[in-house]
């Protein structure tokens, strides 16, 4: 077939993606709560109640745009604390309210991010949907890959020896912090395997 | 308690307006990046990032008369972004596969073999893929596409040239390897 008929058959099957109006109405909300001042509320740790509680995702999206935005040390350090929060928001809701199986891997997150900062009142958020986690897991992993690298970054042009240490110790966290997520992605994606070979046998 | 620099919303609210803007523009935005970008997670996110941008450059961008080659500029940068934050910190798990993926996220998607000719753009450089995106899915003029993609209206032609030369090797090729297998 000519490339040209083949690449216009292609553009017709892709305006058949993306059509479902509802899926599209459900995407504009999940956008509406991060552009939300409340969408913040767990991030600096007060408790959501149900009526003002954010999605997780909508969370860790707002702490990337955050950190993505920081330049100075001073706001990146500042900006990586907020991480360390939302890292432990996304654990201590998964431990609260997370499949049995991610509960052992989401304290060990929970704890290793409290080790690295000063978290206090961090809470957790009430999980609705078991569906979303992937997503969450998936945006949380390439968060904490990200503060890695901006905390090298601080680290590299630390005049105080303290600063230096703290960014270590940052590093190290949010490291360990990701091969954790990796980890609970491996148990997510071995539990949705089984669950599908049980069903479809 | 720990800070967070929040964001700052100028606008306490989504603008009514941006409602059936975003309804219309969202899934255009998602159908560009088909083109370019295989991992649903990274489209996702990218759609998510320029309507965000959308939504925040509003007041200018609800004067315009046809907003699209905004959009497509600003998804494009941010997917030149989200795919070099890939390439430094690696995959984290298995993306997605798109076609699954779609179908189950969206019942009425049709995703069949025609499809298959995407990833072929997607091995294109990127202003080549970008270009043929823009031309066969939306009909884009060459002077709008030139706009899109920040070159000159004879550069959008070379790299359409080069685009339409090397898809046709790659799949003579592989239709060649296929019925001589």
């Amino acid at each position: 077939m000519a490339l040209e008929k083949r690449l216009r058959e292609a553009g017709r099957a892709v305006d058949g993606l993306w059509t479902d109006d509802q899926a599209t109405r459900d995407r504009l909300a999940r956008i509406r709560r991060h552009l939300s001042p409340t969408a913040s509320s767990a991030a600096v740790g007060t408790a959501p109640d149900a009526a003002t509680a954010p999605d997780l995702a909508g969370l860790v999206v707002q702490c990337r745009r955050t950190l993505a935005s920081s330049s100075e040390a001073l706001h990146v350090r500042s900006s990586l604390r907020a991480v360390a929060g939302v890292t432990a928001v996304v654990g201590l809701s998964l431990v609260d309210h997370g499949p049995q199986r991610l509960r052992e891997p989401a304290l060990r997150l929970t704890e290793r991010i409290a080790r690295s900062a000063p978290l206090t009142d961090a809470r957790a958020v009430a999980l609705t949907d078991t569906d979303d986690l992937r997503p969450v897991l998936l945006l949380l992993g390439r968060l904490l890959g990200e503060a890695g690298v901006a905390a090298v970054g601080v680290a590299a042009g630390a005049e105080e020896e303290g600063v230096y240490w703290e960014m270590i110790e940052v590093i190290d966290a949010f490291d360990e912090a990701r091969n954790t997520v990796i980890e609970m992605l491996r148990r997510l994606s071995e539990s949705e395997r089984s669950w599908s070979h049980h069903h479809a046998g | 308690m720990f800070v967070t620099a929040s964001g700052s919303h100028e606008n306490p609210a989504v603008p009514d307006q941006f409602t059936p803007f975003f309804l219309e523009w969202e899934p255009q935005v998602r159908r560009y990046l088909v083109w370019l970008e295989g991992d649903l997670s990274i489209i996702d996110d990218v759609a998510q990032e320029t309507m965000i941008s959308a939504y925040r450059y509003w007041e200018r961008l609800s004067t315009l008369e046809q907003p699209r080659a905004w959009l497509f500029k600003v998804a494009g940068q941010r997917l030149a972004d989200a795919q070099a934050a890939r390439s430094r910190l690696g995959v984290l798990a298995e993306p997605p596969d798109v076609c699954a993926s779609l179908t189950a996220r969206d019942e009425t998607a049709t995703c069949d073999d025609r499809l298959h000719i995407l990833e072929a753009v997607r091995r294109l450089p990127p202003q080549q893929a970008a270009a043929m995106a823009l031309l066969i899915q939306y009909d884009l003029p060459f002077r709008e596409i030139a706009d899109v993609l920040g070159i000159s209206v004879g550069a959008v032609k070379k790299h359409l040239h080069l685009a339409r030369k090397r898809l046709k090797e790659w799949l003579d090729a592989e239709e060649g390897g296929f019925h001589g297998a």
